[in-house]
């Protein structure tokens, strides 16, 4: 017995296959045969994920009871096999065994993993029956899997009717939020999280903060975003190149490009998540020159790059208008990195060709693309809105026609096509289009732009002040001072009344003198609020217009500030009179 | 003007600007400066602690040496080995005056929840 205990204590501290084996090999020896034997040697092997001598070792058992069951199917998802696992759940409902919380809880993480919400929620059901599912393993396993299939408004009933909660728990729910394009939920919750685990001792741990980072970074939220890489250093976690990754990745939709830059630059050995956080960054900010370099440079380091990483190279290209290094690497990708391009790739490199202005080829690539739902949504929106530059009717109509087919978004195919029209003075197609919007009650999303000052978000429409309160007065006089300074420098636009581009027009959707654009208001506002020197940073819905993105130009000349605007699909970021898009956008 | 929340799905929630969201005990009178050293010589913890004085006292707007004292006491945290770097009392216009010293490698809202725990 005494021998046995000492095997059993070898293989618990064993850290290689051969430990293992070898300890199995001497309690054989010993003629060890009990149920807690067997138990210690397969929880070893599935730690070392030698998965298919467990399960013999599982099959020799002549009764094998929870601990058995549980570690076997915690081995199986551990290797990715989360089938096998729910396989072996299923068998063991049929035997004698009972679960308990740690098999039900990874019984629902194999269900997460092959995304079958349908047998989740099955399971899930049994758990309420007996009696388990307010266990906190149990519930947190739940949550997480419910958020992870996009039931976030599931995922949320379950954490409120946790009575104990542990970092887990919490740290899925804000992930769930975050995941699921609710940023602003996730943030309020972990708001609520700091406040509980003051009084509590819970410590937020690298994975919350990285979805808590990836939430400011889909609200666009800057302030907050540096408050929680304050809370990261604090706790040592900067160095987690995940949590680096999604720093990059903050910073950048925040507007601060140079940010991003100086948490890539800072990783001493960086990996495929920094890279391709910072190759992205870079695009979305005109750099496609540093984008590519940066591409280059992972390659030579070793790193490879997956799918998302040659987006972004693609998105550099697209940007800056990099046409045919763009083609390049969409042709080479399959043989020189082993990534198929999917219909992401695809749409990038139909924007990329349109926006050049080759719309033929452009359209001759759509058609090959089998894109579906979303994508196809966004394929044929970039080239009809790449039609009405370059006055290509004929292709406009085609997109029209197939954009018309979708119910979601469809305003926005109506009002460029009305625009194309408009831009060629066939006014009464133009027409024809907004009787049909109006007939079918379809009205475009208004512009609208807003800064952040001081974690407080101040939104402005087009052509309404009122979010400035009583500083309204001053924001008017301070933007009929600048528009003195630009007319100095030779800026003639701001006297078109129809509304183009940023598409600024009245509701009845026809054009009307439009009002100041939302993006000068909100700039206006950021102007008279911050000191001297301070960046502001404008985010808005659509895309800029030409007319307000010469008017930025000069202004960050006149104002001596630089001044990022974060529209609709990219970064523009004015110093000195210039943008680094360099008008291409 | 409402916002048809239809046709911004496909935006995500970053269209839609909402209210404020604080986090607890971010009040932008607090801040975390972090700072870098150089590898080789390393410096030691007393040099590092002399350096964060000294650069908040700089801050702090000091050429008398009775801002030492001032920087002690406004000072009311800092690391020399989870983080390189100290936590100080001073307005958001007067943070700005960090960025740009020798060693100064970030400026960012503190949360006193965090300095607690120190």
């Amino acid at each position: 017995m005494l021998l046995d205990s000492a095997i059993i204590c070898r293989l618990r501290g064993s850290s290689d296959l051969l430990t293992v084996a070898s300890s199995h090999a001497a309690l054989l020896k010993s003629g060890a045969r009990t149920a807690s034997v067997f138990n210690h040697l397969i929880n070893a092997y599935v730690r070392r994920e030698a998965v298919l001598d467990a399960h013999k070792l599982f099959d020799e058992m002549t009764v094998p009871d929870v601990v058995s069951w549980t570690s076997l199917m915690a081995g199986y998802v551990h290797v990715a096999r989360p089938d096998d696992a729910l396989s072996l759940f299923h068998y063991m409902l049929n035997c004698e065994a009972q679960p308990n919380p740690f098999t039900y809880a990874t019984a629902i993480n194999a269900c997460s993993r092959l995304a079958d919400l349908a047998l989740g929620r099955t399971i899930h059901a049994r758990m309420e029956t007996c009696g388990v599912r307010s266990d906190v393993v149990v519930s947190s396993a739940l949550l997480d899997m419910y958020g992870k299939s996009n039931e976030v408004d599931d995922a949320r009933k379950i954490f409120d009717d946790m009575i104990e909660r542990n970092v887990v728990s919490w740290g899925s729910m804000i992930s769930a939020y975050a995941q699921n394009a609710r940023g602003h939920e996730a943030l309020a919750l972990f708001g609520e999280f700091l406040r509980a685990s003051s009084s509590v001792s819970l410590v937020p741990n690298h994975y919350m903060f990285s979805s808590v980072i990836n939430a400011c970074a889909s609200v666009g939220r800057l302030g907050l975003g540096r408050s929680a890489h304050a809370s990261i250093v604090c706790r040592g976690y900067d160095s987690n190149e995940v949590v680096a990754g999604a720093l990059i990745d903050m910073y950048s939709k925040c507007g601060s490009i140079d940010y991003a830059r100086k948490v890539f630059d800072h990783i001493e050995c960086p990996s495929l998540v920094p890279y391709t956080s910072m190759i992205i960054a870079a695009a979305k900010y005109g750099l496609g020159n540093h984008s590519l370099e940066l591409f280059d440079e992972m390659i030579a380091q070793g790193v490879k790059p997956n799918s998302v990483t040659l987006l972004g190279v693609l998105h550099a290209c697209n940007h800056c208008g990099l046409v045919d290094i763009g083609l390049l690497h969409l042709n080479s990708m399959r043989d020189r990195h082993g990534i198929a391009p999917s219909t992401r790739h695809y749409t990038s490199v139909v924007d990329m060709l349109a926006r050049a202005g080759r719309l033929d080829e452009a359209h001759k690539l759509s058609k090959q693309v089998k894109a579906e739902g979303d994508d196809a949504l966004m394929l044929w929106s970039s080239l009809l809105s790449a039609c009405r530059t370059y006055q290509r009717l004929d292709i406009a109509a085609e997109a029209g026609k197939r954009l018309a087919e979708f119910d979601r978004d469809v305003a926005g195919a109506y009002v460029a096509m009305s625009n194309a029209y408009v831009a060629v003075g066939q006014l009464d197609s133009a027409t024809r289009i907004w009787a049909e919007m109006s007939r079918r009650g379809i009205r475009k999303e208004p512009a609208c732009s807003w800064v952040e000052l001081k974690d407080v978000v101040y939104v402005f429409y087009t052509g309404e002040v009122s979010s400035a309160g009583p500083r309204q007065i001053e924001v008017m006089e301070l933007l009929k001072e600048l528009e003195r300074g630009m007319r100095k420098r030779g800026y003639v636009g701001g006297r078109n009344g129809w509304g183009l581009d940023g598409v600024e027009e009245g509701e009845e959707g026809k054009g009307v003198m439009v009002g100041v654009h939302c993006e000068r208001l909100a700039l206006g506002f950021g102007l008279i609020s911050t000191p001297k020197g301070i960046t502001i940073r404008v985010m808005k819905n659509l895309r800029m217009c030409k007319d307000c993105h010469e008017a930025f130009k000069l202004i960050s000349d006149i104002v001596e500030r630089e001044l990022v605007v974060r529209d609709l699909n990219r970064f523009h970021l004015f110093r000195n009179g210039s943008c680094t898009c360099r008008d291409y956008w | 003007m409402a916002v048809d929340s239809d046709y911004s799905s496909r935006r995500g929630d970053s269209s839609e600007p909402r209210e404020t969201i604080m986090v607890p005990g971010c009040d932008y009178n607090h801040w975390l400066i972090v700072m870098e050293f150089p590898k080789d010589p390393a410096p030691t913890r007393e040099q590092m602690i002399e350096t964060y004085l000294n650069t908040l006292a700089t801050v702090l707007g000091s050429w008398l040496s009775c801002h030492m004292e001032e920087a002690k006491k406004n000072m009311y945290a800092f690391s020399t080995t989870t983080y390189t770097g100290f936590q100080c009392t001073v307005s958001e216009e007067t943070s700005e005056k960090f960025k740009g010293l020798p060693g100064v490698l970030w400026v960012l809202p503190d949360s006193y929840i965090s300095s607690k725990e120190l």
